[in-house]
């Protein structure tokens, strides 16, 4: 193979792989459900380190503001996360999201609220803001798991 | 001479009757709020509130699925009529830590009386003390939805034989440890999910804190005995008292579903002191290794996957 030939070929290759993230796409349930659980992981693992640091455990306070941004910006819009039919397969999420979707969405819409006013605080630096903020994100986490999250 | 001694005689009366109603009503109010901190501890709200259905508070109706049929919480307001407003002492007593009705009947083993059988009399009784401070609600009760076989009251007796053990807590050498087993055992009830139970539906005392895959509402319920790699091993009291506070995991989990109630309504308002008793309590009880699994399938609501 040419030196050229081979240039084209690892164009196409790499516009196909690309063609993926600028062409819609019509993700497969499976798909949503593996990319949804994915964030949550993360934002639980953020959510678990913040906890560590508030709760003085380690001395890491340099990347509060890192953890709070990245969940503030994983629920910026958690309903897009939970397209109809994506309600099957292996997901603990009820159908009740579905069912009741205006409070589901009220619910979300209160733990995107939380996540941002904990971020203003942890990049603020403010101390007495940061503990009441984290609670107040921690709730709304409980408040929507409380109803539309299958127990383990 | 009598004259002037009058008004200090008179106020001498007043005082007099003013004496015995001071401490009884401070003692009332002491009770109540007593009463109000035990009811949160025992979990009383989560199963007598309708919470899907913007019930009152402690009126009843709550659908609790089981096994074995549904059952409608009763009201357990002061309400006259529809609640528990006519009852005495004695059948208050009997209700809670015998789990006999006033009129005879027995109640269901979803009402946890094998756990508050072991509740002091006094912590009964401010309870008692606190839902009848508290506005009645009127709200007629709704009939369990139950198979034929267990409308009927002997396979009830015949569990309640089998099941009930009138036994008080046993003794720990170490006070701390005692108030952990009184709020876990006592009030919070921890065991009626946590613990296994056999085919007659009796806990399995022997796998404690085990966890269940055919919990309430059949749920898969958590191992909580301190096993490293199934049970919370690794979690130290801390975290444990970090969870009851927040309702947060150390992996940074958040609670769901009847814990979060549970950690809402009861646990997040313990003294610390008690938190740090219930958590000392939980992981000083022996590593039981089961590894439970979640049901990972679950069919399309609208059928169009399997």
């Amino acid at each position: 193979m040419s030196r050229s030939n081979m240039k084209s070929v690892c164009l196409g290759a790499l516009i196909g792989v690309l063609g993926i993230a600028v062409t819609a796409v019509a993700a497969t349930p499976e798909d949503t459900i593996k990319y949804r659980q994915a964030v949550m992981k993360s934002v639980g693992g953020h959510t678990g380190a913040i906890a560590q640091i508030v709760r003085g455990k380690v001395d890491h306070k340099e990347d509060l503001a890192y953890h709070a941004e990245s969940i503030s910006r994983s629920l910026d819009n958690v309903p897009k996360l939970f397209p109809d039919g994506s309600d099957f397969g292996e997901t603990r999420a009820l159908a009740s999201i579905w069912e009741k979707s205006d409070d589901f969405k009220q619910k979300a819409s209160d733990a995107k609220d939380a996540a941002a006013a904990f971020a203003a605080a942890a990049g603020s630096g403010n101390e007495s803001e940061i503990g009441p903020k984290f609670k107040t994100l921690v709730d709304a986490c409980k408040a929507c798991h409380k109803d539309y999250r299958e127990e383990e | 001479m009598g004259r002037p001694r009058r008004p200090f005689r008179r106020c001498l009366w007043m005082w007099l009757a003013l004496i015995p109603l001071a401490p009884s009503a401070m003692a009332d109010a002491e009770q109540v709020a007593r009463g109000r901190y035990l009811l949160q501890a025992a979990g009383c709200a989560g199963c007598h509130t309708d919470r899907d259905n913007d019930g009152e508070p402690l009126a009843g109706g709550r659908a609790i699925v089981t096994p074995f049929g549904t059952f409608f919480s009763p009201n357990i307001t002061a309400d006259a009529e529809t609640g528990i407003g006519r009852w005495t002492d004695a059948q208050f007593l009997r209700a809670l830590k015998a789990g006999i009705a006033p009129e005879g009947a027995l109640y269901s083993p979803a009402f946890p009386y094998t756990s508050y059988v072991r509740m002091t009399r006094e912590d009964a009784l401010a309870i008692k003390a606190y839902l009848f401070s508290l506005p009645p609600v009127a709200q007629q009760n709704r009939a369990h939805e139950l198979p034929w076989y267990l409308r009927w009251s002997p396979p009830l007796w015949l569990w309640r034989t089998l099941n009930f053990d009138a036994g008080p807590l046993p003794r720990a050498g170490d006070p701390q440890l005692q108030r952990g087993a009184y709020l876990a055992e006592a009030l919070a009830h921890c065991g009626e999910c946590h613990t296994p139970r056999g085919a007659m539906g009796g806990i399995l005392d022997h796998r404690q804190y085990a966890g269940t895959q055919s919990g309430p509402e059949g749920k898969t319920i958590p191992n909580i005995t301190p096993d490293r790699e199934t049970g919370i091993g690794r979690w130290s009291r801390d975290d444990l008292v970090f969870y009851f506070q927040l309702g947060l995991t150390p992996g940074g989990d958040s609670a769901g579903g009847l814990m979060a109630e549970v950690i809402d309504d009861g646990l997040s308002r313990l003294t610390p002191e008690d938190q740090h008793a219930l958590a000392a309590y939980v992981l000083s009880r022996p590593a039981v290794a089961n590894r439970l699994q979640r049901e990972k399938k679950k069919g399309s609501r609208r059928g169009e996957f399997d």
